[in-house]
């Protein structure tokens, strides 16, 4: 996992709660890292893993909730680093649909070793959009969070309904209703 | 903990997090700096190649500029103020000026002055119009002041080099010339065209000229003149509703329905003129083109034909007239013979029967001249209708195998018998040929013979009278000749003798009698034999009459004389039925069977006779035609369905002879047809003719038979004739047989496996002696018939091989057994 995640992760903690809890979970976790992270490094998903349940365990806020917060903050991130990716799209349901086809490819031109997931657009027309989520780190909450502040960012009103189908969450169904 | 401990902490990681990433940021560096390397590399690697592809882009420049030097095209450039840039090859050649003139120069300097303004506000507007490409004729003065027709294909080309003009020039001065010459031959066509009509106006031709909806865009004054209409009637009228036939539209229709655009065509209508009365035109119709071959209407031009029409007609109708009256002519002529025949047939039967009893003399001198003038009779009758079947066609060539020689002798006897008169003697010249069997129509033959038989006799009163035969120096040519020293025939009577009913002077009809009908009848058979019937002759000292007869000769025969037959056949064997229903007839009949002692049985009628058929098996039956309750047709088809006589054969009895109730008989499953009246040797070979036993040996004759005889019989007589009673000689004559024959025979199947007719024609003939020398005579005849036929290349023969080997080894066996039984003997 790309080292800009856990550098992002840990400031959205320290900037919410304090470097304090940033140092606690470093220590319940008895990371290889040491907790270490540079944002020009690759570093193990399972680190990630065991640091946002750590800071689950510490905050008493569900794993799904933190990662959805964590995607909302994220969005931010990639919109200042990368604006690129934002000006392609005039709204929202270009934008998602351009995920898997356009984003996901310029990505791993950048950085040839980023494990992404699927992103599929299985139907798009004028109010509804479905997405299809597929990844192995069931991450789809955190997904969601990126979704939401898609929408705000090109000021659009929807619901976004999600389906699992995958009872394991590696399989989940956006449908995004104008 | 201490915020203070926390924040080193902090400090800490994020050191170690610098170093981190200062390492790996040391190690993209590498990375980054191997990449330029081999960039570097690649760079170097692709210079190379592109000074290869550079030198070859300017070989292949070279080569180009070499082409287009070499091209048969003017190729240059020019600027926008027409100055050359460049010029190949081809174009210093057709201008003659050198290179370094012409790019000095402009193309303006270069076209005719007459066309310089076209062509230079040809070139503005491709430049003003960014035309890609273009085409202009102009002519150009080269420096020789010759004047050369250029047909140029224009480029406007705008690339890196600038903006000029491109072009291709073609000298095209050949062309022009041609096109000169067409525009001139234009313009005596047109000429032509005003020549030709003023004649069809003079012509006394009806002409118009029609659209493609056939209205009449054009009429001339005779077709006005023609039809009655005036120009302005006609102007815009279609024809079939103005003046065309009702009864003709059908003909004008398929005109027009068939492929009338390509084609012209020539017909035949009824026109109704305006004063209604009909004239019948010939129109010849054609579809006239304009410049692109498109149809644009017809033409047509009428001819008035109502006079030839009028005379046709009449003569179509004298015509039939005429014909009817020939077919009248010939029935009544048929109608009349078989009327005067049938008395004759009694006259002459009687008259044969009654010198048949005995008779004083004085009688019997009555009795021959009774024979003569029926005899005359009888020939004028045959006469007469020879010639109406002749005229009708009905004469049938018949021919079959004979011997000339012999027939001729016939002839020149019945002739002697005729003519007793002493002071003429009748002579026969055959001295080149022995036997002479061809195949021919014997009976026209034989009635040309002893027609100028007769006639000779009848005009000669002293000296000879002489058949020939002759050999003539072309193949397969013989000449039958009659020669008498009579009366002879004046020259210029020499012409109209071959005429019907002509005869050279009414004084010889007075003296001599006759129809005038025969040599007409001898020159029109002789016509039929390929021939031609010539006489000369010298009045007071005698005539010749001659034919050169192409013939069929059959060598084969004229060798080996084979007695088919004997003379008088022992006929008492036969049972014969005669349906008669003419008493005379019967009598007739009755008398001349019990003569050669033939059992028969008379029916009256052919009720009776199918009665008695279906009793009794007869050998031949002779059927009359017309008879009373079943006649001979229905008699004959009754007999022959069922019962004793289906294959007995049935011969119609007639005193007709026309060929259509000899076409029925044989339909009604008759055999043959005896004319009545017939003399006794005529009913005799009839049923010699078809006596079993002489049909029997006929047929095995015929064709080579292998599956009846008994090819192993041996003929002692023809053993004793060869060897007598020299045992010794005889067995060592069939032991050479025995040893040699079958490596004769081994050679023959290698023959027939080969299909070499010559070859098997050769073996047969070594080998046949052999056979005949052991008495093996009906081998013998076998391998001759063989050769024979394989001589004649017949390829049937190859068919029946395996048959022909078993006769032939069976005759080696047979061989053998007699040789054991001759040492038995010993």
């Amino acid at each position: 996992m790309k080292g800009m995640v856990f550098t992002e992760f840990l400031e959205m903690v320290e900037g919410q709660h304090g470097y304090e809890l940033v140092d606690q979970i470093i220590e319940d976790c008895e990371l290889e890292s040491e907790g270490i992270y540079t944002a020009v490094g690759t570093y193990p998903h399972s680190e990630m893993v065991q640091l946002i349940v750590a800071l689950s365990q510490r905050s008493n806020i569900p794993v799904p909730d933190l990662l959805h917060t964590f995607g909302r903050y994220l969005f931010d991130t990639f919109l200042s680093k990368y604006p690129g990716f934002f000006k392609e799209a005039d709204n929202a349901f270009d934008f998602f649909s351009s995920i898997q086809e356009y984003i996901h490819v310029e990505v791993l031109k950048l950085y040839p070793d980023a494990q992404l997931p699927e992103f599929r657009t299985i139907l798009k027309e004028e109010r509804q959009l479905h997405l299809v989520y597929e990844s192995d780190r069931k991450m789809s909450t955190f997904a969601l969070g990126l979704l939401e502040k898609g929408l705000e960012y090109y000021q659009e009103e929807a619901d976004i309904i999600v389906e699992n189908l995958e009872s394991d969450g590696s399989k989940v169904l956006f449908k995004i209703m104008k | 903990m201490s915020e203070l401990e926390l924040l080193q902490k902090k400090l800490k990681r994020a050191l170690s997090a610098r170093k981190m990433a200062e390492h790996i940021l040391e190690q993209k560096a590498i990375e980054l700096f191997n990449s330029n390397q081999l960039l570097k590399e690649a760079n170097a690697k692709l210079t190379g190649e592109v000074a290869i592809k550079s030198n070859q882009l300017q070989e292949r420049e070279q080569r180009y500029k070499k082409f287009i030097d070499g091209a048969t095209d003017s190729i240059y450039n020019f600027t926008e103020e027409l100055q050359f840039l460049y010029v190949n090859n081809r174009t210093v050649e057709l201008l003659e000026y050198s290179e370094e003139e012409l790019l000095a120069m402009t193309v303006a300097e270069l076209v005719h002055p007459n066309y310089l303004e076209m062509a230079t506000s040809f070139f503005t507007d491709i430049l003003e119009k960014q035309k890609k490409s273009a085409y202009i004729e102009f002519p150009v003065v080269s420096k020789s002041k010759r004047l050369i027709w250029a047909g140029t294909n224009i480029t406007y080309v705008d690339d890196t080099s600038g903006v000029y003009y491109s072009a291709i020039s073609r000298d095209i001065s050949e062309r022009k010339s041609i096109e000169s010459d067409l525009s001139s031959a234009r313009v005596h066509l047109e000429r032509s065209e005003h020549k030709y009509r003023g004649i069809l106006k003079n012509l006394q031709l009806g002409l118009i000229e029609l659209d493609t909806d056939r209205r009449i865009t054009y009429s001339n004054l005779i077709f006005q003149k023609m039809i009655g209409y005036s120009e302005d009637e006609l102007l815009g009228a279609v024809p079939a509703e103005l003046f065309l036939h009702k009864d003709d539209y059908p003909i004008e229709s398929s005109i027009v329905s068939s492929d009338s655009s390509v084609s012209t065509n020539v017909y035949d209508v009824r026109l109704i003129l305006k004063d209604q009365s009909i004239i019948h035109v010939l129109i010849s119709k054609s579809p006239i083109y304009n410049i692109r071959n498109d149809v644009i209407g017809s033409i047509a031009i009428h001819y008035d034909i109502t006079e030839r029409k009028r005379l046709e007609t009449e003569l179509v109708r004298a015509k039939e007239i005429a014909e009817n009256a020939q077919k009248e002519q010939q029935k009544f002529l048929a109608v009349m013979t078989h009327e005067i025949r049938t008395p004759l047939n009694s006259i002459v039967g009687m008259s044969h029967l009654l010198s048949d009893t005995k008779v004083t003399e004085e009688q019997e001198e009555y009795i021959g001249l009774i024979n003569n003038a029926s005899d005359m009779l009888q020939s004028l009758v045959s006469d007469i209708l020879d010639l109406s079947k002749i005229q009708s066609g009905k004469q049938e060539l018949v021919e079959e195998d004979f011997d000339l020689v012999k027939h001729l002798r016939n002839c020149i006897s019945s002739i002697k018998i005729r003519s007793s008169d002493p002071d003429v003697v009748l002579l026969f010249e055959h001295t080149d040929y022995d036997k002479l069997w061809m195949r021919s129509d014997k009976k026209m033959i034989h009635q040309i013979v002893t027609n100028l038989l007769h006639n000779a006799v009848k005009f000669t009163k002293k000296g000879s009278i002489t058949l020939k035969i002759k050999r003539l120096d072309r193949p397969n040519m013989i000449q039958i000749a009659v020669a008498d020293t009579g009366i002879g025939i004046a020259s210029d009577k020499l012409k109209i003798i071959f005429k019907e009913y002509e005869q050279a002077n009414d004084y010889i009809h007075g003296i001599y009698g006759g129809t005038g009908l025969g040599l007409s009848i001898c020159q029109k058979l002789a016509t039929k034999l390929n021939s031609r019937l010539e006489v000369y002759s010298t009045l007071g000292k005698g005539t010749t009459f001659f034919m050169n007869l192409p013939i069929q000769m059959i060598l084969d025969r004229n060798k080996i004389e084979k007695k088919i037959k004997p003379d008088d056949q022992d006929l008492s064997h036969l049972s014969i039925l005669v349906a008669e229903d003419n008493s005379m007839n019967q009598k007739y009949i009755s008398r001349l069977l019990e003569k050669k002692n033939i059992k028969f049985h008379i029916a009256d009628n052919g009720a009776i006779a199918y009665s008695l058929a279906s009793h009794h098996k007869f050998d031949l039956i002779f059927m009359d035609i017309h008879m009373p309750q079943m006649n001979g047709y229905e008699a004959s088809m009754a007999i022959k369905k069922e019962g004793l006589n289906i294959n007995t054969p049935i011969i119609a009895l007639s005193a007709s002879t026309l060929i259509a109730q000899k076409e029925e008989a044989i339909a009604s499953g008759m055999q043959d047809f005896l004319s009545k009246p017939f003399n006794p040797n005529q009913l005799y070979a009839v049923i010699e003719k078809y006596n079993p036993a002489a049909l029997k040996l006929s047929t095995d004759d015929e064709k080579i038979s292998i599956s009846e005889k008994n090819y192993q019989d041996l003929d002692r007589d023809t053993i004793r004739q060869f060897f007598g009673d020299d045992r010794e000689y005889k067995m060592d004559m069939f032991q050479l047989f025995v040893d040699q024959i079958p490596t004769d025979l081994h050679d023959l199947e290698e023959a027939y496996r080969a299909g070499n007719l010559q070859l098997i024609s050769q073996v047969c003939h070594k080998i046949k002696p052999s056979f005949q020398m052991v008495g093996l005579l009906k081998i013998a005849e076998l391998v001759r018939k063989i050769e024979h036929e394989a001589g004649l290349e017949d390829t049937s023969v190859l068919h029946d091989d395996h048959k022909i080997f078993d006769i032939l080894n069976g005759g080696i066996d047979v061989i053998k057994d007699e040789i054991i039984t001759l040492h038995n003997i010993d």
